[in-house]
């Protein structure tokens, strides 16, 4: 019986002692500070003269960012409208999700907005701030539209919010509307015409993360080991007094 | 000998309690959420008609009012330019490049220009089809010489036609639909005009907007 309390102590020693060790090192994990660094940006920069491109960019399967803000003359005065434009320009994941997408600014009069009536189709009225994201297009010309807030959407609550919180709700779009491109089978005899190779290059907006810590893995994998020798040998010797 | 049996199944009750909060404690260390089946941020948009002289295949579809006609009896290159730029968005240079110049241009007089310019451009000026396939892939469009004495910007492609805008002819896609010339034939006329093509590389304009299928 001595031995018996002796094991059972112990391994609650140990249970206790791994929980505080977790504990530490969740709170390190979460204090790690960001490592990416925060590009700011600008508007098209201003080429050097002789800027032949050499190597085409294949860009093809970019998705589409669109940026859509008031008319200046009322935006300078529009706090969310400058908000939302500085933390597209500041927010380390949202400028890099504008760098991995073709990236367009959209206001009421500008010609192509205009000509296309994308105001209607979009339901975006003139003094709206609003984002939309889209996928590349598909054979057939059109491209699904993945996000897409505004800052009078009804459920959404403040477009402004804060730059994670709404890069954290792009990302959401991005992983539930369109999946990542799995391994394609290779068909024999292959198919005709051959399908489009382009590669869909979906952006992302998540921070770097550091990668799991295998030794918090390991350590469960310890506490459950040992609180099961302890746990068996008590109902053994339960067992035998009974 | 009652309380020892009592003793130890309170051990091992909290022993198991222990070892579930911890597993709970690591499996949720701050990964996200499953997501809810529906995408409440992917707003559904109305499933639109296909615009008006809408082809697949035509990529650089600018629309009517955009599309740079020919000026000043013969600046077909210039105007082509135009559109190109227009379609990149770079709104303010087209602007500039259609009160800058006027008349006839050629191949290596037009490289100078965007060079001077400051765009970033690409060209080819011995008939690489390939060059073209890429502007179809990116969806930038080109400018071309094509017809005698004249400048297009090629539109689009499939697998079976080539499609042009012609800009004397602004608004055939309505009129007429898109001007479509089988591949063999444009890459054989094309290159006997010199084979020179050249585009922008900016950000093309978007596609036309579909709502997401949930």
């Amino acid at each position: 019986m001595k031995n018996v309390r002796t094991i059972t102590a112990l391994a609650s020693l140990l249970a206790a002692a791994g929980l505080v060790v977790m504990g530490v090192l969740e709170q390190l994990h979460v204090d790690e500070p960001q490592t990416q660094t925060p590009a700011v940006v600008t508007a098209e920069p201003v080429p050097p003269i002789q800027e032949r491109v050499i190597n085409l960019p294949e860009d093809g399967g970019a998705w589409y960012s669109s940026l859509v803000v008031p008319e200046f003359s009322t935006r300078k005065n529009d706090p969310t409208a400058r908000r939302v434009e500085a933390m597209f320009a500041t927010n380390p994941r949202l400028v890099s999700l504008l760098a991995q997408t073709h990236f367009r600014r959209y206001w009421p009069s500008e010609p192509m907005w205009q000509s296309k009536g994308w105001a209607e189709k979009y339901g975006i009225h003139a003094g709206d701030t609003a984002y939309i994201l889209q996928m590349p297009a598909s054979d057939n010309g059109y491209a699904k539209v993945a996000f897409k807030l505004t800052n009078d959407f009804p459920d959404t609550g403040d477009l402004a919010a804060d730059g994670n919180t709404l890069a954290d709700m792009i990302q959401r779009a991005i992983d539930d509307c369109c999946p990542r491109p799995r391994p394609q089978p290779e068909p024999s005899p292959a198919p005709q015409p051959v399908p489009d190779q382009t590669p869909n290059t979906i952006p992302d907006t998540k921070p770097n993360e550091t990668p799991p810590n295998d030794e918090q893995q390991n350590l469960v994998g310890l506490l459950v080991t040992l609180a099961a020798l302890a746990g068996g040998g008590a109902f053994y010797k339960f067992k035998q007094t009974g | 000998m009652n309380d020892d049996r009592s003793k130890t199944m309170l051990i091992v009750l909290g022993l198991i309690v222990l070892v579930a909060v911890a597993a709970a404690a690591v499996s949720d260390n701050g990964k996200p959420k499953p997501v809810k089946p529906d995408c409440p941020l992917c707003v559904p948009l109305h499933e639109a008609p296909p615009p008006a002289g809408t082809v697949r295949g035509v990529v650089m579809d600018l629309p009517p009012q955009l599309r740079q006609e020919n000026w000043g009896g013969g600046s077909c290159v210039h105007a082509s330019t135009v559109s190109v730029l227009r379609w990149q968005g770079q709104n303010e240079m087209a602007d500039w490049w259609r009160q800058q110049y006027i008349g006839g241009e050629y191949a290596d007089r037009l490289v100078q220009r965007m060079e001077a310019a400051g765009l970033r451009f690409a060209y080819t000026m011995d008939g690489d089809f390939e060059f073209l396939k890429w502007c179809q892939r990116t969806r930038r469009g080109a400018g071309i010489f094509y017809k005698p004495a004249h400048a297009i910007n090629m539109v689009g492609m499939d697998s079976q036609y080539v499609y042009l805008l012609d800009n004397n002819y602004t608004d055939r896609p309505e009129q007429q639909g898109w001007e479509a010339v089988p591949i063999n034939e444009f890459v054989s006329r094309w290159r006997g005009y010199g084979g020179f093509a050249w585009t922008v590389v900016y950000s093309p304009t978007p596609p036309e907007p579909v709502a997401s299928k949930r």
